[in-house]
């Protein structure tokens, strides 16, 4: 495995303040790098659902028309579907194909599609505008977690996909903690809002097995070098030097939203976890079946294709 | 004989133009695949004189099935279709035959040469390019009833070879 050198020195830290906002903020140095805690001032809300692995509510049945079927026809078909979890083997099995064709069930035309905007108009363009100056922007975060023995975890964000902004900072924090949601607020004391969106990839890696698998191989494990960082707060030591402000904000408010919510984060991984093996386990004892497949087809009348096309129906 | 596949994806994302053969075909203008009401889909699109159109389902991707109709020249084409299974994808197979001049024609023509004519084979699944269209054998020898009369019979005598309805049959009980 690369391993990761992460050492700031700490002349090198002076240097840079003079230049960089970032090294403004309070921090602790701590055996040469500086340890950034999640701001108090900052309040971090996850906004919209926090999956806990309750199942979701079944969609409401949809209606379907009267069919009058004219003649059937049934083809068998052997299939293997993806399993719905990974470790699962695949769904196996015949299914039987039903097709009906069917009279016309002269059900109404759909409603047509509105007709795109007009976006480079002036008016539209000022509408986009005074959007924009009364509602804050979401931030779409393209975050990369490594996680080490679920306790320390290496970030690299790019705000809104730029890699250009890439920071990279070690965490005390266990970032599978921050799946099962996709959006969050936070909010400073002087009441600026920032919406982010999170775009998220985690990987696990387990130190012990890792360096266990490769001395049976007769190679030594390259330990990664994380700082110490005490676990006593939300906290972090950012690798890059001189990253932008919104990147090093983003840091602050990824922290921030795990002191007002890391219980609620935790115990939700914890029952997503749980639901997920019983889950599991309950499909490899009750392998599921492809299911079977009806079709319905019939002859329109040709009047509406032309006002559907031109209504900007899916090419 | 000249071919295309037209590919259009109903409940699902992706879109293709497959040359099945060579030559130049005058260009077929996209298929339109429309939201109905009640959980119903239509395939709309524009025929080119003189073509035949053949309509392919997919639930997977891999295994493509004849829907049960054809459709013929320049005009309007519009189905109509609902389907249970969460994927389903649909796409055009099409043709200019010299001597298909009619949709008469177009379903009574035997494009493959087994005996059995186009509509007959999509109507009860089988492949009208393809003298063989299961592992079983050939289409026409086929008995999927196992009412002792096989597909060419069963065309022949008009009845359904899914289901032991052919005249012949009940002749044979009669007799017993």
């Amino acid at each position: 495995m690369k391993k990761i050198a992460i050492s700031i020195k700490v002349s090198t830290l002076v240097f840079a303040a003079v230049l960089s906002p970032w090294l403004l903020l309070s921090g602790e140095e701590s055996g040469g790098e500086i340890v950034v805690s999640a701001p108090t001032d900052t309040e971090a809300v996850i906004t919209g659902n926090l999956a806990d692995g309750t199942p979701l509510a079944s969609p409401l049945p949809v209606e379907k028309p009267s069919f009058q079927v004219e003649s059937t026809q049934v083809k068998k078909m052997d299939v293997i579907e993806a399993p719905e979890m990974q470790g699962l083997p695949p769904v196996e099995g015949t299914i039987t194909i039903t097709v009906h064709t069917v009279a016309d069930p002269a059900l109404p035309e759909p409603v047509p599609a509105p007709l795109p905007l007009a976006v480079n108009s002036q008016h539209s363009q000022e509408q986009v505008a005074q959007h924009n100056a009364t509602y804050p922007q979401t931030q779409l975060v393209f975050l990369s977690a490594t996680v080490y023995d679920h306790r320390r975890t290496l970030l690299r964000c790019y705000p809104n996909g730029d890699i250009s902004k890439e920071i990279k900072a070690w965490s005390n924090l266990d970032f599978n903690h921050f799946s099962g949601f996709g959006t969050f607020d936070a909010q400073n004391a002087q009441g600026d809002v920032r919406k982010y969106a999170l775009l998220m990839t985690i990987s696990n890696e387990d130190t012990t097995r890792r360096r266990a698998a490769l001395a049976a191989r007769g190679l030594e494990y390259e330990e990664p070098n994380i700082p110490a960082i005490p676990d006593a707060t939300p906290a972090f030591v950012i690798l890059t030097e001189n990253p932008t402000p919104a990147a090093l904000t983003l840091v602050e408010d990824l922290h921030a939203l795990y002191r007002s919510e890391g219980v609620r984060m935790a115990a939700a991984y914890a029952a997503r976890t749980r639901a997920n093996e019983e889950r599991k386990a309950y499909l490899l004892a009750n392998p599921p079946q492809p299911k079977d497949a009806t079709i319905h087809f019939w002859k329109r009348d040709n009047t509406g294709i032309q006002a559907n096309s031109a209504e900007g129906g899916q090419p | 004989m000249m071919l295309r596949d037209q590919l259009t994806p109903p409940l699902a994302c992706l879109a293709a133009l497959t040359a099945m053969a060579g030559g130049d075909l005058i260009p077929q203008p996209p298929m339109a695949f429309v939201k109905g009401q009640l959980g119903t889909f239509h395939a709309d699109w524009e025929g080119v004189a003189g073509r035949t159109y053949f309509t392919q389902f997919s639930l997977d991707l891999e295994t493509w099935h004849y829907a049960p109709f054809i459709e013929f020249g320049e005009g309007s084409h519009s189905r109509g279709m609902e389907s249970d299974s969460p994927k389903f994808f649909l796409r055009l197979h099409y043709g200019d035959f010299e001597n298909i001049t009619s949709l008469d024609e177009a379903m009574a023509a035997d494009l493959d040469g087994d005996g059995l004519s186009n509509i007959f084979e999509v109507t009860y699944g089988y492949d009208p390019f393809q003298t063989t269209s299961t592992i079983d054998g050939p289409d026409g020898s086929l008995d999927p009833d196992e009412d002792g009369i096989g597909n060419s019979s069963e065309q022949a005598a008009g009845s359904n070879p899914m289901a032991r309805d052919n005249p012949l049959l009940e002749l044979e009980v009669v007799i017993d």
